[in-house]
Formats: structure tokens, C-alpha cells, sequence
């Protein structure tokens, strides 16, 4: 049997800051700051987040060969089969409609996978809420955690579509760089609203609509915070 | 040992808000809405009180041992302590690390392995990377599963299951500990060692708040007793007096 533990080591343990004072029944001031703390504590977390949506991954493709590369593989068969019908149903080229198709295709599994987890964010992980108190947000972390990892099985059949038919999207692909951490600001707020989604098309519009975004999710997350234990 | 642990439960009521069931819901909002129903409506949410004026404090070096019938709020209270329930009226403050014993199976997943589970618990915990390695460690020697470790949770028996639980549990040592009865339930199913292992563990925490319906084990381990009935408290002080009354209530009358 190991020796135990020093006095000291077993103190410094858990990770939570010493005092902690959990009250309800609040001014919205302190709801504003408890819902801020969360936050804050969720980013801290971030290491745990990363696990449990790769762990959902990894879990969901358990006792495969290729594992999470399935998730790659059927969606460059729908892309294939989608585009050959459709460019001949429709009569168009297949080199320009390909690329078009993938992409979006690609995006909007991501935007709608996203859309309908969120729904689901707080029931799914309902024993941990109300066996241990952790921050809300780290739940919203996990499940972006997730669907930006199943993008980035699934933006490989965009690339591969992109280098077969010799496409390039030219400089303007450089903008989807300060695009795609708006995207994912959007889509925490997303999960803790547990609301809609538009697509991005101005950037002043899509800065404008993510402001709205998370000022809504803000207020709302503030309001309903305390009481996600008893919704569960 | 510098004790600076403690918890103050100031003047908390927990009303209980059902949701589900014939609680809330936008249609039955709207439709409320559209005949001029909102208010009433409103009012008729169903809510149950489960915590009525709890008040007391804990400094470091104090054991509470709950008592009360079931429902009595017993749990509820371990889990306002845990900071999971936030109080709508009232203040809870806590100083000190605190880890609660509520749920043996608390973010165990039945699909991954035993050293994979470890490794979840820990970073659940908030532990840094270093203390990671030591906890798997730790949990590996006492669980004593051999190579199960590496396999899923999933084919464990029933027995490797719950000393995985519990030696998961017990890892993390915190200044105060909240534990819930099942802990010490089936006691002839746990080995010596578990029992020397929750004895060393309660001994070595500042507070331990502990539920249970068994008398003796309050009386063993605990400074102080708070009777709770219906969310209320009935009798708080030394082991001895509120048992001897809470006994005296709760005796058959026939003496059997």
C-alpha cells in the first residue's frame, strides 16, 4: 500500500480558489459577476473541455479501424455522389460546382450539428451538474470542442476537392482566418443561449449579429444561470 | 495545521422550482398570454420548498453528521454546501477546498478504461498535469484491478466497479468533505482496507459534513448533530443529546 499523502499536497489539491460564497436570490449585479466568474472558470478549464469533446469523438468511433477518419470518408461520399448527380441533374460543370458544393456542404453539417447540440448542452451532462459544481460554460466549450474537431475531419475533403480539380479560392481565402474565431465566439454563445444561428455574409453584419448574439446569450446566461442545477 | 476552514449557512431557504412535468412552457406562455392569463399563471408554478431557515457555521475541526427521515433535505443540503444548488434566498460562504461524495459514479464513463477515467476524474478535479500522473498512480495501487485497468469499465463486475469508485473517490483529499451515505453502505461488501481508507480520510479533512441513517457511525465520528425534518432544522448540538431525542421520536412504540 502507497504511504499517504503529506497534510500539505493533499490541501493543495483541488484546483477552486479558497472562498467561495454561493448565493442566490441576487441583485442582477452579482448575477452579472457570477455569470462572468463562470466564464472565466470555464476558460481556466479549457484542458478539461478539450478531453471531453475529444474523448466524444473517440468514443463515438470506438472499435472501428479508422475511427474519427469515417467522419472524412462519409462525408467525401455524400460530396461525390451529391455533386456528380446534381451537376448533371442541374447541367452544370462539375469542376465549378464541386468545390462549391463541398464547402458548403462541409460548413453547414457544422452549423447545424452545432444548432442542434446546443439544444441539448445542460440535460446531456445532467449527473456531473448535479453531482459536482463546475462552470456552466465549460459545457458549451466541450461541445464546440467537439464539432470544431469533427470540421477539421471533415474540411479535408474540401482540400482534397480544392487540389483535385486544381480550384484556388485565390487570396480572398485568407479572410475565413479572422473569420473563423468570430464563427467560434458565435457558437459559444450559441450553446449557452441554447438559440439560432445566421450565416455569416457582411463582415459588418456578422459583427454586428455576433455582438446581438452574445449580448443576448450574456443576459440570458446571467439571468438563468443559478438556476440550470434545478432545470436538469 | 493551519485550519482556516469553514462554512457559514446564513438564514438559506431552497425552493425546489419543477420544471418539467406540468411546469412551465412557451406554449402554455403564449397561450396564457392570449387570454389574458399571464399573471395567474405565473403563480401556479409549481415549487417545493426543500430547505426552510437553515442557519448555522462550521468552523475547522468540526464534524456534522445530518440526521432526519427521508426527504428530510439531507442532501439537498450537501448539495448547497457543494455550491450545486444555488439558495434563492440566504448566503453560503466556504472557505477552504471542498470535495462532495454525492454520486459514486460521478463523470465516470462506462465506455472508457479504468486509467482513462482516472485521468477524467482528475481533470474534473482541476488538478495540474503533474498531480495527474500521481493520481492515476495512486488510484491503480489501491483499486488493485490488475489489467483490468487498461480494459473498459464497461465488463467490470459489480466489486471491481466499486473499488474503482472508491478509490477514485478517495484520491482527492480536501479540507472539507461532504459525504453522502452511500459511502458507507453494504460495509460487510468493503474491505478492511476501504474502511481504514474513509476513517484516514475523514480524520484527515478540517470539516466533514456526513448524511446517514446510521446512528453509531455519527456517534463515532461526528462533534455535532443537525436533525433536519421537512427542510427545517429540529435539534442541533452534541451527538449525544439529539440522538438520544431523535431516537426517542423516531422509536416503534411497542418497543420491538
Amino acid at each position: 500500500m502507497k504511504a499517504p499523502l503529506d497534510t500539505a499536497s493533499r490541501t493543495a489539491d483541488l484546483g477552486q480558489s479558497p472562498i467561495q460564497e454561493f448565493s442566490a436570490g441576487m441583485s442582477p449585479a452579482a448575477r452579472r459577476n457570477f455569470a462572468a466568474i463562470d466564464i472565466r472558470d470555464g476558460l481556466a478549464l479549457w484542458r478539461l473541455a478539450w478531453s471531453l469533446g475529444w474523448m466524444d469523438i473517440r468514443l463515438r468511433y470506438r472499435g472501428s479501424v479508422l475511427g474519427p477518419f469515417w467522419l472524412t470518408i462519409s462525408t467525401a461520399t455524400m460530396v461525390a455522389a451529391l455533386g456528380l448527380l446534381y451537376s448533371r441533374l442541374f447541367n452544370m460543370e462539375l469542376r465549378d460546382y464541386l468545390p462549391f458544393l463541398a464547402l458548403s456542404q462541409v460548413l453547414w453539417t457544422f452549423l447545424a450539428t452545432l444548432v442542434g447540440d446546443s439544444g441539448t448542452v445542460f440535460t446531456d451532462a445532467e449527473a456531473v451538474i448535479r453531482s459536482v459544481r463546475l462552470p456552466f460554460f465549460l459545457f458549451a466549450a466541450r461541445i464546440l470542442v467537439r464539432n470544431v474537431l469533427v470540421l477539421g475531419h471533415n474540411i479535408v475533403v474540401v482540400a482534397a476537392v480544392f487540389a483535385l480539380l486544381g480550384v484556388w479560392p485565390g487570396a480572398r481565402a485568407l479572410e475565413i482566418l479572422p473569420a473563423l474565431p468570430l464563427w467560434i465566439v458565435d457558437a459559444l454563445a450559441l450553446a449557452l443561449l441554447l438559440g439560432g444561428h445566421a450565416p455569416l455574409s457582411v463582415w459588418a453584419g456578422a459583427l454586428g449579429f455576433s455582438a446581438i448574439l452574445c449580448a443576448t446569450s450574456w443576459i440570458f446566461f446571467a439571468r438563468a444561470r443559478a438556476r440550470i442545477a434545478f432545470w436538469v | 495545521m493551519t485550519s482556516g476552514a469553514s462554512i457559514a449557512v446564513e438564514d438559506v431557504s431552497l425552493l425546489f422550482p419543477l420544471y418539467h412535468g406540468n411546469g412551465r412552457s412557451l406554449k402554455r406562455l403564449l397561450l396564457a398570454a392570449a387570454s389574458g392569463r399571464l399573471a395567474e399563471d405565473q403563480r401556479r408554478r409549481v415549487v417545493v420548498r426543500a430547505l426552510s431557515d437553515i442557519d448555522f457555521r462550521l468552523q475547522g475541526g468540526e464534524r456534522l453528521g445530518l440526521i432526519g427521515s427521508n426527504g428530510a433535505g439531507k442532501t439537498t443540503l450537501l448539495r448547497v454546501l457543494a455550491g450545486i444548488y444555488e439558495p434563492a434566498k440566504g448566503r453560503v460562504r466556504v472557505e477552504g477546498t471542498l470535495n462532495a461524495l454525492l454520486d459514486p459514479s460521478l463523470g465516470m464513463n462506462h465506455l472508457l478504461t479504468g486509467r482513462e477515467n482516472i485521468v477524467l476524474r482528475g481533470l474534473y478535479a482541476g488538478l495540474p498535469r503533474a498531480r495527474l500522473a500521481r493520481l492515476e498512480e495512486e488510484v491503480v495501487a489501491f483499486a488493485e484491478l490488475s489489467e483490468f485497468i487498461d480494459l473498459p469499465v464497461r465488463i467490470y463486475s459489480a466489486g471491481m466497479m466499486v473499488r474503482l469508485g472508491f478509490a477514485l473517490a478517495t484520491a482527492i483529499r480536501p479540507r472539507i468533505l461532504l459525504m453522502d451515505e452511500w459511502f458507507l453502505a453494504g460495509d460487510s461488501a468493503f474491505l478492511e482496507k476501504a474502511r481504514r481508507r474513509v476513517e484516514e480520510m475523514v480524520l484527515s479533512a478540517d470539516i466533514l459534513v456526513l448524511s446517514t441513517h446510521d446512528n453509531e457511525t455519527i456517534r463515532r465520528w461526528c462533534t455535532r448533530v443537525l436533525w433536519l425534518e421537512q427542510g427545517r432544522i429540529v435539534a442541533d448540538g452534541p451527538p449525544d443529546e439529539v440522538l438520544a431525542r431523535y431516537e426517542a421520536a423516531t422509536a416503534v412504540p411497542n418497543g420491538t
